[in-house]
């Protein structure tokens, strides 16, 4: 097999620092520019959520409290009704409200119902604070279960009431610290604790370098492809009639530009696990290799249906900011879009963004498999017209 | 030798080409003329393999267009914009096109064919600084690399001056001298009246003459037309 094409294009674009840098510089710089600034807006995000406390009592002053240090979370305490007014004006995320006898319900450890959730078809943060009073609630039946224990032992030793409560309170006390610094310290709670575990990194917010990777490595795949419309008119017809032809040259000339997309793709795996955005694996390799592999086929494409380069460029952006939003390269779908969510193997992005890269699955195989008959069509059709 | 035999070519409902059959010899310098929309170019890039055939026979030199692979290398094909990399030097075009021939010529064999164009002390030279004439003869070095028989060239001296155009010619006569068939659309009449040896002409698609000048001007003298030279032959041609 001759390969002089690949070579003298490998040359070419290794002279051109126009193409190493829409190759290779620009979608990991501008990942990691614009990630850092996403993830510093993310860190300085705070939601607005209602806390109704109908119970006045010392539990829901406790997790009242301990909302109140959440980092993530601005809290606000107005009376149930107006609460209902800023749920319904969304000057609220959602409205939390601790039902009068929420104590007395702990103590006789019943759980059910004792916390009203309030939210609308926008709330973001309701899961997460659910979440957390789930976890209060949870922190003081255990509490409350440890102190009964306790009381129930001494009972047997004729202790005064006085004493009882004490010890009481003094058992509830100790349970209570067995949840500092982090609820739940069990043999999972170790392995967040471990420095390089990626579970950890992300501490339940939305890491911004791998979506935004697939969007500008979209983008200098549609970018690098251009050639294809410019040189349609001009040379395409000489090499139609060389023995060589087209589909050689087309088929060399993009083994070259998927070669550095794959020095590109190493280079960002390497760089995002520096940062912590990602784990090294050759899972994930393999997926970001399969994402600029079906990018490169999606470019081929489109410009073999462009007849104008200008016209080209002006779609083929139009067209990956539309799969970057669409296909969650900015925002996590199942918080934008349920639909879309279980929509989102049509797009390249699912073979990374849903973390589910170590296996292919069958969707995933079968929209390569469309993407790349579709293209070599698509080259067919450049070389008949 | 190039035989066409009831070539028709449709580009949507529009017909194209209309029912061509034509022959060409060997060593032939054949001009293909016509008015803009005749199917000039649609028959060149028939040859050339850049349009698929509709219906009809085509050979060349015995094999059917349809093994693009063995037809690939009896022909050379010029279109009729320059389909150079305007950013690569003269030697790095020879040197990319020679990537495209079965057989890849060294680098002094490609500079040989430089110099046979005259083109050799702009071998270094990018193609987006020379001239228009030397741009042009350029395109035509670049399809000669694998040392084609046949030679399908569209209006290869548009647009250059006079010395440049003379000089193309000159080649050309020589490279048909070799043997090499030249298949030629040109709008210029003194390049059809001193190059070509014979002429088809084209109208709507359909071949209304294809023959010498002398035998078209015998024909026309046979339905009754007052000839005073070759220029109005040609005329008469395309006009009748």
């Amino acid at each position: 097999m001759n390969l002089g094409i690949f070579f003298v294009k490998f040359m070419r674009i290794i002279k051109s620092p126009f193409s190493l840098l829409n190759l290779v510089v620009v979608p990991i710089g501008a990942t990691l520019g614009l990630g850092f600034l996403l993830e510093k807006g993310q860190q300085d995000l705070v939601i607005p959520v209602a806390f109704v406390d109908e119970d006045q009592s010392g539990f829901s002053e406790t997790v009242k409290t301990r909302l109140q240090n959440q980092p993530k979370i601005q809290l606000y305490f107005p009376s149930r009704k107006e609460a209902e007014r800023m749920i319904l004006r969304k000057e609220v995320d959602s409205v939390f409200v601790i039902k009068e006898g929420f104590e007395d319900s702990l103590l006789i450890e019943k759980r059910e119902e004792s916390v009203e959730v309030w939210i609308t078809s926008s709330s973001l943060a309701e899961g997460i604070v659910r979440e957390l009073i789930a976890s209060e609630v949870l922190r003081m039946t255990s509490n409350i279960k440890a102190a009964e224990f306790i009381v129930k032992h001494y009972k047997k030793q004729n202790k005064s009431s006085f004493e009882l409560n004490y010890l009481w309170q003094e058992a509830f006390n100790y349970s209570d610290k067995q949840w500092e610094p982090a609820p739940l310290m069990t043999i999972d709670y170790e392995t967040f604790r471990d420095e390089n575990s990626v579970k950890d990194l992300g501490k339940s917010t939305y890491s911004p370098f791998l979506g935004l990777w697939t969007f500008f490595s979209l983008f200098s795949c549609f970018l690098s492809i251009g050639w294809i419309v410019g040189e349609r008119s001009l040379i395409f017809p000489r090499i139609k009639s060389t023995y060589k032809g087209l589909f050689s040259y087309i088929a060399q000339s993009v083994g070259v530009l998927f070669i550095f997309q794959c020095i590109q793709v190493i280079l960002s795996v390497f760089l995002l696990s520096r940062i912590k955005a990602i784990e090294i694996n050759l899972d994930i390799i393999v997926s970001m290799i399969l994402f600029i592999f079906i990018g490169l086929a999606l470019s081929v494409l489109l410009a073999s249906v462009s007849t104008r380069e200008k016209n080209y460029y002006l779609v083929s952006s139009l067209l990956v900011l539309l799969i970057g939003i669409v296909g969650g390269s900015f925002f996590p779908l199942q918080e934008l879009s349920n639909k879309l969510s279980s929509l989102s193997f049509l797009f390249p992005q699912a073979l990374l963004l849903d973390n589910s890269y170590s296996t292919l699955t069958i969707d995933e195989i079968f929209y390569i498999s469309v993407i790349s008959c579709i293209t070599l069509l698509a080259i067919r059709r450049l070389h008949i017209k | 030798m190039i035989i066409i035999e009831g070539l028709n070519k449709f580009y949507g409902k529009k017909q194209s080409l209309k029912d061509v059959s034509l022959k060409i010899n060997a060593g032939d310098i054949y001009g293909l003329l016509g008015p803009n929309g005749a199917g000039k170019s649609t028959l060149l890039s028939i040859l050339a393999l850049t349009s698929s055939p509709g219906s009809g026979n085509v050979e060349m030199d015995g094999i059917p267009i349809k093994k693009r692979k063995q037809i690939s290398e009896l022909i050379g094909y010029v279109p009729q914009d320059l389909a150079l990399w305007e950013n690569l030097s003269v030697k790095e075009n020879f040197k990319f096109w020679n990537n495209f021939s079965k057989t890849r010529l060294t680098d002094e064999q490609l500079h040989e064919l430089c110099q046979k164009v005259k083109l050799e002390d702009k071998w270094m030279v990018k193609v987006s600084h020379l001239s228009g004439g030397m741009k042009r003869k350029l395109n035509i070095a670049v399809a000669l690399i694998h040392n084609p028989k046949i030679l399908l060239m569209d209006e290869p001296t548009v647009g250059i001056d006079l010395q440049s155009k003379l000089e193309i010619n000159h080649y050309l006569r020589e490279l048909a001298a070799t043997g090499k068939t030249i298949v030629y659309i040109t709008h210029d009449i003194t390049e059809i009246l001193t190059l070509c040896d014979r002429v088809g002409i084209l109208k709507e698609g359909s071949l209304q003459f294809s023959g010498t000048i002398k035998e078209a001007q015998q024909m026309l003298r046979e339905k009754g037309n007052i000839l005073k030279n070759d220029e109005e032959t040609i005329y008469k041609l395309l006009t009748n």
